[in-house]
């Protein structure tokens, strides 16, 4: 797996995913809901976000199905997703127990992550 | 205030395989480029360089003066605006030109993106996060560009129902574009078929919805118009120019995946040359993915939001089409050169130098040039006569 570059500011998020949870940084001078990232809230310009859970329900944004080999800790084929949590972000995932010709834009998911990256998701009958 | 033209163009070779640096490469497409226009390099008195993130600036930045041995300069940069750079750099010149900074300035842009010690794949792979967790991607598989436009690529598809026939069609038009392009790197005829038959490399793109990376240069001498009179080479005008910018905050609410600032940046580059959509004779755009030329035609306006596919599957952008478009090519089959591909090409068709390829009665072309993922647009308006001429 590649190496994770963890920006100090960011210990907490990568704290939680170990213990299966997802934070997302949110700024409750506004009510914006972000991923972790610069630590300014690009609406409100606030700069002290608190770490709040996600509540884990998405939906699938967009995704891929790579075909051709890049890396060797990456057997082919696998896909990616990147999923709408409900609280905006989107973030980059895996979708697991679907496979990839069933997987579709739009399709509910919800966070089923382990100890370990990467960040997975499951589909979800709402 | 005297208009500014474009003077000289020169390229390097364009290569598939390891020929030198970067910075060899843009030296060559200089000298080339100052031939072309009939000047000397004591005749340059502004330098202007971008180049892709896989070169240092070290090999192609402000000590390119030194490499070129250039004297006193009234005017250096090197402009990072990722891959919409080259326009960024004919629009900084053209200004300079006007505000009578410098005379002649030599605008360069080279990139080694094959042989190099880092592999092609890994050198995009390592320049494309999704968002602002340092290896995140990498961490998830989403290696390279191809995956990013592939994102946006698979909303399209969604949202208005293009197809991966329809990347085909795009793919099948450069290929003939490029078959009378001498300098384009793969010519063999190509079918829609060809483009379906090809491997997936991550859906939604198969092989031939990805552009081939090239080593190689391209320089431009932008000129003060009345310096340029008696210069070896008809002028090419730099009509109008415009820029379009969105970031993406990767939330609920943002669609630059279809929907970008191409279009904001076209209507102030026609508006500033005083110029029509319906005026334009060819568009050159960045097509680093097949995808990138359907969605920035509808940004452009040359068709409805959403009917990019099929528009492009009607032959509109082919030869003898409504509008034709990459007409060297492009970057999926001529040479990925970033914003020099579209922009050395529209200066080709208005020179009357297409050969085989030529438009004919190519008068005013449309440059789009994209950086980032959909995020940073450039457009310039290049043409035969002086605005009002
Ligand atoms: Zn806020």
């Amino acid at each position: 797996m590649a190496d994770l570059a963890i920006d100090p500011a960011h210990q907490p998020f990568y704290d939680a995913l170990a213990d299966g949870r997802l934070l997302l940084a949110f700024c409750a001078a506004c009510g914006r809901h972000d991923l972790p990232g610069t630590g300014t809230c690009p609406v409100c310009l606030s700069h002290d976000p608190r770490w709040e859970a996600a509540g884990g329900a998405g939906t699938v944004f967009s995704f891929l199905v790579f075909r051709r080999p890049l890396h060797p800790d990456f057997e082919v084929p696998y896909s990616v997703c990147v999923v709408e949590l409900d609280e905006g972000p989107r973030v980059v995932a895996w979708l697991v127990g679907v496979e990839p010709e069933d997987i579709e834009v739009g399709m509910p998911v919800h966070l089923s992550t382990g100890p370990t990256l990467p960040l997975r998701f499951r589909r979800e009958d709402r | 205030m005297s208009p500014a033209v474009i003077s000289g163009l020169g390229f390097s070779e364009i290569t598939r395989s390891w020929v030198g640096t970067a910075g060899r490469l843009a030296v060559d497409a200089s000298a080339s480029a100052l031939d072309d226009a009939g000047l000397d390099r004591t005749d340059i008195d502004g330098l202007l360089v971008a180049h892709s993130p896989v070169v240092p600036c070290g090999e192609l930045g402000v000590d390119f003066q030194r490499t070129l041995g250039l004297g006193e300069l009234r005017l250096l940069q090197d402009l990072h605006g990722h891959g919409a750079s080259a326009a960024q750099i004919i629009e900084v010149a053209t200004l300079a030109v006007q505000a009578g900074m410098a005379t002649h300035v030599l605008c360069v842009f080279a990139d080694a993106m094959v042989g190099n010690k880092v592999p092609t794949a890994e050198a995009f792979a390592l320049t494309v996060p999704h968002g602002e967790l340092p290896g995140w991607e990498a961490t998830h598989g989403l290696f390279g560009a191809h995956a990013a436009y592939g994102l946006a690529a698979r909303r399209h598809m969604v949202q208005y129902g293009t197809t991966t026939e329809h990347f085909g069609a795009v793919a099948v038009s450069a290929r003939r574009w490029a078959g009378g392009n001498p300098l384009a790197v793969v010519r063999e005829p190509m079918t829609l078929e060809d483009h379906a038959r090809s491997p997936w490399i991550v859906e939604p793109f198969r092989r031939y919805d990805c552009a081939f990376p090239v080593n190689g240069g391209i320089a431009v001498v932008v000129s003060d118009a009345e310096a340029a009179k008696d210069l070896a080479r008809a002028p090419v005008f730099v009509a109008g120019f415009g820029e379009g910018h969105r970031a993406n905050y990767r939330h609920a609410g943002c669609d630059l995946e279809v929907r970008t600032s191409a279009g904001t940046a076209g209507r102030e580059a026609l508006a500033m040359a005083r110029l029509q959509l319906s005026d334009v004779d060819v568009c050159e755009v960045y097509d680093c993915f097949t995808y990138s030329t359907i969605v920035t035609l509808e940004d452009l306006g040359f068709c409805p939001k959403g009917e990019g596919g099929p528009f492009v599957a009607d032959g509109n952008i082919d030869p003898g089409g409504a509008i034709p478009t990459s007409t060297g090519g492009g970057q999926l089959s001529g040479y990925y050169l970033q914003g020099m591909t579209p922009i050395s090409e529209a200066i080709v068709q208005l020179r009357g130098d297409g050969g085989d390829r030529q438009v004919p009665g190519a008068d005013v072309a449309l440059v789009a040039c994209q950086g980032g993922i959909m995020n940073h647009h450039v457009c310039l308006v290049l043409t035969t006569e002086a605005a009002g001429g």
